[in-house]
Order: C-alpha cells, then structure tokens, then sequence
C-alpha cells in the first residue's frame, strides 16, 4: 500500500505535465475543429462539418494521406531493410566500426533545414548534382527540374527523409544486435547453420521487439513528418508533395481556416494512434509464434 | 571521485541559486523603475534582419523618441514576414497579443482585426493637421466601416524589371505592351536567356503576374471593384487567365519556376541570368545591393498594357499598406498614438531617402541617394491616379489562400479561363 502510494506521488508530476502540453490540447483541438473560425473574430459552430469535409471531400488532403502513407511504405520497406543490412555489417566486427557508425548518423544530428537546403542543391535543374552528373555521362536528356515538377517533386522530397533517418534506425538496431548473446550464434554454428540461416531463423526474431520499435517510429514519424517537406517544396508545386502536417499548416496559419486545421491535426493523432495499435496487434502475434518456438 | 547522485545534487543546488539569484535582481530593478513613473510601450515589426537597413533607421528613431520622451521607454520585438505574420495570426487569435504598437501590411487583416475590435480606432486622437499632413489617398486602405485606424507609413509599386544588356544580345525591345512582351519571350529564349524569373514558389509572386494582367484587361477601378466585393469577375479576368496560361506556354517562365522561390527569383536576377522580373518596386534596391551584377543595367518599366485592355498608364499596382497599428488593449492610447504617427512618419521619411518606397507624408525627401532605377519609378509612377493593391494584401486569408491556388492552377495548366473565374467567384460564397 506505502508503495503504490509512493508510486503515484512520484508518478503525478510527469503526468499533470503529460495532461497539461499534450492530452488537454489534443481535446481543445478536437473542440476547435467543431468551429468556423479564421482565427481572428467570432467562432461559428458548425458540428462535425470540418471532419466530414476532410474525410470524405477535400481532395487535397485525401492527396496528402496517400503520399504520407508511401511515406511510411518508403520508411518501412526501403530505409528499414538497409538500416538492418548495415547494422549486420556493422555488429559483425567490421574494421573502424566506429567511424562507420558515426558517419551513419551525422545525418539525425543535422537540422532538416540544412538537409533541406543541401538537397534543393543536389535537385536545382539548372546546378544541381543529379542534372550535371546526367549530363556529364551523356543522359542530359534526362535532365529536369525535379522539384517543380509535379510527378517528380514528391519523390524527391522523400529521398532525403529516407536517408536522413537511416543513422538512427542502424543505431537502435546495431544495439539490438549487440544484445544477443554470442552463445546462441555459437550454439547455431555447431549444429550447422549457414550464415543465412542464423539470420533469418536466430537474429530476426530475437531482433522483433527492437524492428517493432523501429516501424512504429517509421510509420508514426511519416505520418506527422513536416520538416523537409516544408523546406524543400512547400507542398508545391500544386500540392503534388503535400503531406497532411503541411496542409494543416496551411490551413491554420495562412488559409485562415483555424477550426478546419484543428480538425485535421486531430486526424492526424488518431491516424498516428491507430497505426501503433495495429503494429502492436501485428506483432504480439509475431512474438506469441517466436516464445512459442 | 564524486558519484553521479553528488553530481546531480550539486547541480540542482546550483539551479536553484541560480534561480533565487535571478528573482532578485528583477526584483530590485521592479521597485527603483516603478517610483519614476516610466511608462513602457511594446512594439512589435518585421525587421528582424540586422543587414536591413530599416532596422538600423528604426532604432535610431526609437532612440531619438526615447530621448525626445523621458517618461516612455519603447520595447521592440521582431521577427522574419513569415514568423510574423504566424505571431499575429496565433497572438490575436487569443487575446495574448502582448504589445501596445504592431506592424501590419496587409489590409485584408487589419479589417478583420478592426472588425473583431482588436486594434484601436484612432479617430479620437488624431488631428486636423496630421490628416492634412499625410499624401492623398494615403489612408484609404486604414479606413474600416466609418473609422480611421492608422496614418500612413510608405508605398511600393509593381515594375517590370528589364536586363538591357540581355535584351540587346537578344536582339528584342523592352516590352510596354503585352504582345511585345511575347515577342520578347520567344526572342529571349531562342538566345537561351530565361525570359521572366519569377519566384512561384511562393504564391503572392505568382500571383503578381496575374493581377497585372487582370488589371490591366479590366482597369484598376473594376479590380478594386471586385476585391470590394462590389461585382463579380467577368470575361476580362478570364482573358487574363488566358494570358497567364499563354505565358507558361511560350516558356516565358523557364521549367523551374515553380521550385523558385522569390528570394531566388531576387538573387537570378541580379546575377544577371535573367532578362525580366516583375516584382515590387522595392526590388530597385536590390538590383544597386553589393553583390548584384547587373548595376546599372537595369530599366524599370510599367507593367506592358494590354491592347485592348481597359488599363491605361495611370494604373498601378501597390499602394499604402504598410504601418504601425495599435492594440486595443493597450493600457496607454494616447502615448501608443503619439509613438505609431511618430514612427509612421519617420520610417515613411527613412524608406523613401533609401528608395525602398514611397513616402506617405507631404515631408521633403532628401533624394540624393537615389539610383537611376529609382528616378525611372518615380517618374512613371507619378502618372498614378488608380491602384490597386496586392490582392493577398487585401483579400481575407481564406479567399487569398483561395485565390492563390487558383492562380497555381494555372501555372500548372490544370484549370481553364472559364473554371478560374468560377472558382474565384464562388470564394466569394
């Protein structure tokens, strides 16, 4: 009884702090997306006009959900596998383990701003890295102004935001694999297992808990990622690199629609809460079959 | 060795040192300042950037108000445009906004702060001789439902910006009219110059092409109509969409523009890549900045007429929109009034000698600084009798924002004249 008092008492702080800066605007929001509101002057209630309007009719955003979820299918399906791959590199006991770790993760530490700018250059049509390599081996005609083009403008915002998170991931996967103990690889070789095999049957499950912390960041982080895209494009050129943060940034801040954007930043938490509970759905199954084994 | 829990405890202790330290001295300076009586005015603007020169002209007025005024003591705060104007957006939005004196450019937001009486009409204090000290129809755009809510700081017009050196390599003529601004395109191009930079990224620039055109297709005064909200677009504004969509077509914009922002936009032309810019007439100052390249070979033009349009040379885009406002919730109306005419007038002083605008007071202007671009500007724009302001400047944020992607659109070539001047009307719905 003493203890779970105890508990609590030391508990209460970081959770009145919790309610105060996360949980209580979360309901504001909620409440200010029931209004229409330009941020200045009267509020006008509306009910749930501004969540019918983004679900089912603003085709701008329905835009920005898609490109958010090829986002989150580009973190999880291509910046997570080689995350893992150069983590196996590195936690096999390369030479200068060291310095290769630290150059993985200079990106994470740099602020997107300058990783924005830094690839706005590499894009440039007319100096930019991608168009003068083109044309240095013969392929000019291939050359184009990447980020005002509509097809290609996305795309280009989300190689960067691959590349800059690709540190962190091999980080916390490199721990995990440092984690495993020795025996269990020892153990394998002796019965005979190929290096693929102790891969794919020892390090991957006893690796789960670590690849789910690591997805549910990557899904998580696409869905509300803001920075780069807001840097590099804008959302432009005509909302072909929109994501949902951006457009609600829009809203709030210049399109006068305060009530609308509180709306979507309230769909953006719920779509950011529901995507962790399927993650975790997805593998207490996962990890019931590997304790089962 | 001392151990990490020692560590710790000597850091907090230190904290909190600090923390009693620091109350202290505040509280020191709270009591000796309160005998005197001092009153203390919070004024907030946009030059934030200590290479502008406007902030260093702006502290030396604040100075010499502070000398000229023991009793009050100015307490400035600034920020970047766009963190500005999310600062005011959010701090109004509330009733936080913790400042006496405010910067503004944009008419479409003091209306809607006048509406919702969050800044202070100034009706009562101001005097004869101030409204007859400040420029004709310097005020216009101050004046909300039958009251005046500020005094004029300074103007800007829209100018084309043409590279002469360029246009002589090219073999073309500096446009006055529209199809002679084609004609110049297609011959800029075949030289493979970039005919018109112009930064689309961001959205008021492009817009600025637009609303050239739509005014000089319909005439200021049937623009200023339609921003009143007085009548609705009609085919002039859709021939001015067409011609937007004929100037993509020509690549009278290059392939890049929609990545450029204006910053960018400033910088190619002043680097000499490229032969026109439309832009403020603010961009004078640029083309005479240190690094610019193109000195001296530069000529401001009045944006090309349209034949046939109902815009003539007496028509300009621009107009008085930037000033100081004052907070309704000020506890000092009085002294608040006396410092916003007084730093209206000096910056309208300070911006015209440095030819970054017009001046919105009858004060003589020390002209002797003034570059030739700038002697070209005055000169043609002297002929103004209409203006029309920018329309992101005058429109509320929700039908700006409207019109601002309807005018990407176009730059996209994803909306026709037709539906361009039904999606700007319906904004209006």
């Amino acid at each position: 009884m003493y203890k779970k008092r105890s508990i609590s008492v030391f508990v209460l702080p970081s959770l009145l702090f919790y309610t105060l800066i996360i949980v209580i605007p979360i309901f504001v929001s909620a409440y200010l997306g029931l209004f229409k509101w330009s941020g200045i002057g009267a509020m006008q209630f509306i009910g749930l006009q501004n969540y019918k309007k983004l679900l089912f009719s603003d085709e701008i955003f329905r835009h920005s959900i898609t490109n958010s979820l090829i986002l989150a299918g580009a973190s999880v399906f291509i910046q997570l596998p080689i995350a893992f791959i150069l983590a196996l590199i590195l936690s096999s006991g390369v030479r200068f383990e060291k310095f290769f770790r630290t150059v993985y993760f200079i990106p994470v530490i740099l602020s997107s701003m300058v990783i924005a700018q830094l690839w706005l250059r590499i894009f440039d049509s007319n100096y930019g890295l991608v168009n003068a390599l083109l044309r240095a081996v013969g392929l000019g005609q291939y050359a184009q102004p990447w980020l005002a083009n509509t097809n290609t403008a996305f795309t280009c915002t989300v190689i960067p935001a691959i590349w800059q998170y690709i540190g962190q991931y091999i980080l916390i996967m490199y721990s995990g694999l440092k984690a495993i103990p020795d025996e269990i690889h020892e153990a394998a070789k002796i019965d005979g297992a190929n290096k693929w095999q102790m891969t794919t049957r020892i390090t991957i499950p006893l690796l789960s808990p670590v690849i789910k912390v690591c997805i549910i960041f990557a899904m998580t982080g696409s869905f509300k990622s803001f920075d780069l895209v807001f840097a590099m494009t804008n959302g432009g050129p005509f909302h072909s690199s929109e994501l949902p943060s951006t457009v609600m940034y829009t809203n709030l801040f210049s399109a006068g629609a305060y009530g609308y954007g509180s709306a979507q930043a309230v769909f953006i938490v719920i779509e950011c809460l529901i995507a962790t509970l399927i993650i975790q759905l997805l593998f207490k199954k996962s990890e019931a079959e590997v304790s089962a084994v | 060795m001392i151990s990490a829990k020692k560590l710790v405890s000597i850091l907090l202790a230190g904290a909190m040192v600090f923390g009693l330290t620091a109350c202290s001295s505040k509280n020191s300076g709270g009591t000796s300042s309160s005998s005197e009586e001092k009153i203390t005015l919070k004024v907030w603007h946009q030059w934030s950037d200590d290479s502008n020169n406007l902030r260093k002209h702006y502290n030396e007025a604040v100075e010499q108000y502070e000398k000229s005024h023991p009793n009050i003591k100015i307490v400035s705060d600034s920020l970047a445009t766009e963190a500005y104007k999310t600062k005011l957006q959010t701090a109004f939005a509330g009733n936080s906004a913790d400042c006496d004196v405010f910067y503004d450019w944009s008419p479409g937001r003091t209306k809607s702060l006048a509406e919702s009486g969050k800044i202070l009409a100034i009706d009562d204090y101001v005097d004869e001789e101030t409204l007859n000290s400040v420029k004709e129809g310097s005020l216009d755009a101050f004046k909300m439902n039958g009251k005046l809510y500020s005094l004029p700081m300074f103007s800007w017009y829209m100018c084309l910006f043409c590279n002469r050196e360029l246009f002589e390599q090219a073999g073309a003529k500096e446009p006055t009219t529209y199809d002679e601004l084609i004609d110049a395109c297609k011959k800029l191009s075949a030289k493979g110059f970039l005919p018109i930079v112009n930064g689309t990224k961001d959205a008021w620039n492009a817009c600025f092409i637009y609303e050239f055109l739509a005014m000089r297709e319909n005439g200021a005064e049937a623009v200023n109509n339609y921003l009143n909200g007085n009548s609705k677009m009609g085919d002039g504004f859709a021939d001015a969409a067409k011609k937007v969509i004929e100037l993509v077509n020509v690549g009278a914009f290059g392939d890049s523009t929609l990545a450029t922002g204006s910053t960018d936009a400033d910088t190619i032309f002043t680097t000499g890549k490229a032969a026109m810019r439309i832009q403020g007439s603010w961009f004078a100052g640029n083309c005479y900045a240190d690094d610019s390249t193109v000195k001296g070979k530069v000529d401001a033009l009045p944006v090309p007429l349209v034949n046939g349009g109902k815009g003539d040379e007496t028509n300009f885009c621009g107009g008085f929109t930037e000033s100081f406002l004052i907070n309704s919730n000020t506890k000092h109306p009085k002294e608040a009034y006396e410092f916003m005419k007084y730093i209206n007038r000096t910056m309208g002083k300070y911006v015209a000698q440095d030819s970054l605008g017009f001046d919105g007071w009858k004060d003589d202007v020390d002209t002797s600084n003034w570059n030739d671009i700038w002697k070209q500007i005055a000169d043609m724009t002297s002929k103004c009798k209409v203006s029309t302001l920018a329309w992101d400047t005058f429109l509320d944020s929700a039908k700006t924002n409207a019109h601002q992607q309807d005018v990407l659109a176009l730059f996209v070539n994803k909306i026709t004249p037709e539906d361009f001047v039904k999606n700007e009307n319906a904004s209006w719905e």
